[in-house]
């Protein structure tokens, strides 16, 4: 089907009702696959009806594009609305993130616009945890939290007052961030994917977002356990490039070799699996640039001019320090690396020299290997190879994309009271906090909710996020909710989180809301893409943004002097003049429009298309989103945003954060020695040779002895259950993963023979059970699982959401130990070992 | 006349499952519960078939989405003793739900087993019948329905080149799995049109056609992985 100018205003009537043969008529009915279509137009002129219903459906289709929220990477979709209803939701073919085509999860929307358990009206409980929901209006919901918020502002303690939301970037983000900065606290707290990931690339890049990757212009990618065909970060851009490299591309063919200790999809898929022994692929990768720095087969010119502490180096102080290269010849010979790694010499020196002869290559992280107790220095060492290689700032490599950031003018004024509030961050206040490198760490805020201390958190909204289901500190979230005062969620579903609250606000889902959504840095080139009401709200809901705004003026004339917008699209209006005085880019365009303005900004031509901000945001509604296609190569002096503008081997925010943290331990009365020795059990760094700030491998931090526990439990989350709410979309639960026939529930992959030796059979009841706890789960047999290592999906097992994901399997993360990455302050899921028996 | 064909490139599919998730959205198909499930009577006209092989180290695995293959010498159509299923002139295999009195011969007739019986009447929560598609029919217990190549989509598009006074061309007819596909892995054309896409491909090095040995010919072709290196496929 060829779509249609989509236009909100591009309605014609069914084609049917033009005008109709018998001939035609017979044939619709003769193939019955459309018999419903003639019910749609006034059916008088076929069979005598004795009375015409009121409502006949007049079959009035219309089509509106807007931007999917089931994941924070914001494809362009486009509803087919017939009579006002939501019958389909496609690919936006001008969007270029997923250019027309959209994934399973994007398609389930309809069934959550239109599900059954949704939220309906705001909701009061009392008293809090017991169940007994009242309806309230939103007035009354609107006066109680406002009058709170007045409270704290009154006793001169803003700080108190804390939001948690789910990862989403454009203007929602910067309202929030605004009314935090106004009313006058720190405490804006966002759930971020794969942080070591992102931790990593801030210390080595000094950007904390996750590196975007040219998939389709590299020879060869080298993937330590990415998702890149499940979950990835942006999945449509990952699946398309590599739909582009397999079978589009002209030139020698690219390779994709999968490093990871489960036959996932990635791996299934890929030209090359490596097996390898969970949570050493720091090994495998530092094992990787001892043969290429061994045989001079590393990029020699990129590692002189754009790195830092790749030779030994001396610091302003005189003190010496080991580089990069001789640190990693020293400890990383691939015999002791195969010895970690359990994969053998000839297969780690192959991988070296195919990288080295395919560039451009990339190595890239972010999945499994951030969810482990060493992510973030695994990510560091997976990050070291692409600067080996040379594979930054070239096609086919890393690259670093310039997003929009929206902060619209005027800029806010906080008050006395506000300023007060706002230098008081839970981590500079705590006394005896960890080395934490993430800017906003929910768990940071749970580790104080939990402790009173540096203070109390009276008030928190939980927008969009259900952290008492999904995370390893359910239950101590659990504990924390129910200690503060006011907590209230904005949820479309009722969820175990919000199951806690003392008001449920219903948010509208993505189809009846508003939104500028920037696309996350993964995605190579800045997307701003405009959501927008596909149809009207069918509930009571109300945008969170909208309700904010509201919130804020009313709580005092402060907050209101600095939200002169009436409604959230004024708001839009002002994060809109910021790109359109970027001077660069252009409406969303197709693919042949997209190479002609590459070329002209390629050589530095930009034509002004708009002559105000108002005609440049009305073509953008018209338009869908704003992109800007051109992305210049090796400006290097605005590319890495570290101390020395360079990528750092040697990584010296880390060094410098440490060296802070250390003396502020020293002034609260702590020996200098014993010091150090405490802080690096807090980071949870032994170091190698005493080199804890280069990329090195430790073992990782793991819940169970291997003699009774024998195997490694490894968890994942299929694409289907990446979204908030996808276990009650019914879709995604009749085809949860492709490895399997399995739908609806949960079960542990086992491989084959090692359910033999166990005397287990395919499709029995068996216990799981880890020190932790133990769930019961039907047992499959998968040729695809490493001896020694057993997984299991993530994203079943609600107790609450709705009828269709309440008691569907089991939720493994109750096996799951409370092991950090310490230095992603990022909890690590995957640190446990399991025993397996019958049930 | 145009006879429509698909071609399914396996080297590009990812096995993400957005066409099994697309049909069921596009053909008011209705999901079941997981006890349904679990006696195998989730209908899926398109269905994502895993075949894993080998032991480990050495897995092969493989990942066919298996619409309906609108055989040309179709088995389903001969033991039909209604005429309830039947080829049309444009060689879709079409089922008329009317006439269908739910004998299964079909469904054990297709060797793909692409034809699903109906064991209950659809049902759908009020608020999600919302999102049907009022172009296709719901079908009622007690008859088998399948694949149809989006057929009303063709309908659609012809009606709309008649209104735009021209000839349909082929770009104006798209199956809803094709329009999906992520990796843009599925092809869809006329296959007597010999400049057209899936000619071409079917003529492929790498093309196949399930269980070709029944002398069937389906006009669904496969084009295998082209794995070069390491533990590969084919």
């Amino acid at each position: 089907m060829t779509v249609s100018p989509v236009t909100d205003e591009a309605v014609r009537r069914p084609a049917l009702m033009r005008n109709i043969t018998r001939r035609d008529f017979l044939k619709v009915v003769g193939t019955g696959a459309a018999s419903l279509w003639w019910c749609q137009f006034p059916l008088k002129h076929l069979v005598a009806l004795e009375q015409e219903p009121e409502s006949w459906p007049l079959g009035i289709e219309h089509f509106v594009q807007s931007v999917c929220d089931q994941c924070p990477s914001a494809c362009g979709v486009i509803g087919r609305v017939v009579d006002g209803k939501l019958t389909k939701l496609d690919g936006n073919p001008r969007h270029p993130t997923n250019r027309g085509k959209l994934c399973p999860v994007g398609q389930a929307g309809v069934q959550l616009l239109y599900n059954p358990d949704r939220l309906r009206h705001p909701l009061e409980q009392s008293p809090k945890g017991s169940g007994q929901w009242r309806a309230v209006s939103w007035d009354d919901a609107i006066n109680a939290i406002v009058g709170h918020l007045r409270g704290l502002r009154s006793r001169g303690s803003p700080e108190s007052h804390a939001i948690l939301t789910g990862e989403r970037e454009g203007d929602f983000d910067a309202m929030m961030k605004r009314f935090m900065r106004s009313f006058g606290s720190p405490n804006y707290f966002m759930s971020l994917s794969a942080r070591a990931a992102r931790t990593a690339n801030f210390l080595m890049q000094g950007t904390y977002t996750l590196p975007s990757y040219d998939f389709e212009r590299a020879n060869l990618i080298l993937s330590f356990g990415a998702p890149l065909l499940e979950n990835w970060h942006s999945p449509m851009q990952s699946q398309r490039a590599y739909g582009y490299l397999r079978q589009a591309r002209r030139g020698p063919r690219a390779r994709l070799i999968q490093v990871e200790p489960r036959f996932s999809m990635t791996s299934a898929k890929a030209d090359q699996w490596v097996p390898i022994r969970p949570g050493t692929e720091a090994a495998l990768a530092l094992g990787i640039a001892y043969v290429l720095i061994k045989e001079h087969l590393y990029d020699e010119d990129f590692v002189k001019h754009h790195t830092f502490g790749f030779d030994d180096w001396q610091s302003a102080d005189g003190s010496k320090h080991r580089g990069f290269m001789g640190f990693v010849l020293e400890h990383y010979r691939p015999e002791r690396v195969a010895d970690i790694t359990g994969l053998s010499v000839l297969e780690i020196v192959t991988l070296a020299k195919e990288l080295a002869r395919a560039t451009p290559v990339l190595a890239v992280g972010g999945g499994v290997t951030s969810l482990y107790s060493n992510a973030t220095i695994t990510e560091m060492a997976i990050d070291s190879l692409n600067a080996l290689l040379g594979s930054i700032e070239i096609p086919g490599g890393v690259i670093h994309q310039r997003k929009v950031e929206f902060a619209p003018l005027p800029e806010v004024r906080p008050d006395a009271i506000a300023l007060g509030g706002l230098e008081k961050t839970l981590r500079s206040s705590g006394g005896e906090s960890v080395l934490t490198l993430s800017s906003n760490n929910p768990e940071t805020l749970l580790e104080s909710l939990l402790s009173g201390d540096p203070y109390r958190i009276t008030s928190l909204w939980i927008i969009d996020e259900n952290p008492v289901f999904s995370g390893v500190f359910g239950n101590k979230w659990r504990e924390a909710l129910k200690r503060i005062p006011l907590v209230v969620a904005f949820s479309t579903f009722m969820t175990e989180t919000a199951e806690l609250a003392d008001f449920v606000l219903p948010h509208p889902t993505f189809m009846e809301r508003g939104e500028l959504i920037n696309a996350p840095a993964v995605s190579s080139v800045p997307v701003i893409g405009l959501m927008q009401p596909i149809v009207k709200p069918l509930y009571e809901t109300r945008h969170v943004a909208q309700v904010v705004l509201d919130i804020a003026h009313r709580v005092d004339k402060t907050l209101a002097d600095d939200f002169p917008w009436n409604t959230v699209e004024d708001f839009q209006g002002g994060c809109l003049e910021q790109v359109f005085r970027e001077r660069r880019g252009t409406m969303f365009t197709d693919s042949f429009e997209e190479e002609h303005i590459k070329l002209l900004e390629e050589r530095g031509y930009w034509s002004p298309t708009h002559a105000s901000p108002q005609a440049f945001q009305d073509d953008f509604k018209k338009n869908g989103g704003w992109w800007d296609p051109h992305y210049p190569m090796q400006r290097w002096g605005s590319v890495f945003k570290t101390k020395s503008h360079q990528f750092e081997f040697f990584p010296q925010a880390m060094a410098d954060g440490m060296e802070h943290a250390h003396g502020r331990m020293i002034t609260s009365g702590h020996a200098s020695n014993l010091a150090k020795d405490l802080l690096l059990k807090r980071i949870g760094l032994a170091g190698e040779d005493g080199e804890i700030y280069l990329p090195h491998y430790e073992s990782m931090k793991v819940s169970g002895d291997q003699a009774s526990y024998p195997f490694f439990l490894m968890l994942y989350q299929p694409l289907t259950l990446t979204a908030l709410h996808s276990a009650n979309l019914p879709w995604l639960q009749e085809y949860l993963v492709a490895h399997l026939p399995m739908r609806w529930g949960s079960w542990v992959e086992v491989n084959p023979e090692t359910a033999r030796q166990l005397h287990l059979r395919n499709q029995q009841l068996v216990w799981v059970e880890s020190p932790h706890g133990r769930v019961k789960l039907e047992l499959r047999t998968y040729a695809g699982s490493m001896p020694g290592v057993v997984s299991c999906i993530l994203g079943q097992g609600h107790t609450s959401l709705g009828r269709w994901a309440r008691g569907c399997g089991e939720n493994p993360l109750q096996l799951v130990g409370e092991h950090l990455d310490s230095l992603a302050g990022s909890p690590a899921l995957l640190s446990t070992r399991v025993k397996l028996y019958q049930a | 006349m145009a006879h429509w064909g698909m071609v399914i490139d396996l080297d590009k599919c990812s096995g993400c499952q957005a066409c099994v998730v697309a049909c069921k959205s596009e053909n008011n198909i209705p999901f079941t519960s997981p006890q349904e499930a679990d006696v195998g009577r989730t209908i899926s006209w398109m269905e994502m078939v895993q075949i894993i092989e080998g032991e480990y180290p050495e897995v092969r695995a493989r990942f066919i989405p298996r619409p309906c293959m609108h055989c040309k010498k179709a088995p389903c159509t001969r033991v039909c003793p209604v005429g309830a299923t039947y080829q049309n002139e444009e060689g879709i295999i079409a089922q008329i739900y009317a006439r269908c009195i739910g004998c299964r011969y079909c469904t054990n007739a297709c060797p793909y087993t692409v034809k699903y019986f109906n064991w209950r009447p659809p049902e759908w929560p009020e608020e999600l019948r919302s999102c049907l598609n009022p172009d296709v029919s719901v079908r009622p217990k007690g008859v088998v329905e399948k694949c149809t190549f989006c057929h009303h989509r063709l309908q659609r598009a012809r009606e709309q080149a008649r209104f735009e006074k021209r000839a349909l061309q082929e770009k104006d007819y798209q199956p809803a799995c094709a329009q999906s596909c992520p990796t843009s892995a599925i092809y869809f054309g006329d296959l007597d049109d010999p400049k057209s896409t899936v000619s071409r491909l079917r003529k492929d090095g790498r093309a196949f056609t399930l269980l070709e040995e029944l002398g069937t010919e389906p006009r669904v072709t496969y084009l295998a992985e082209e794995k070069i290196y390491g533990r590969a496929v084919v």
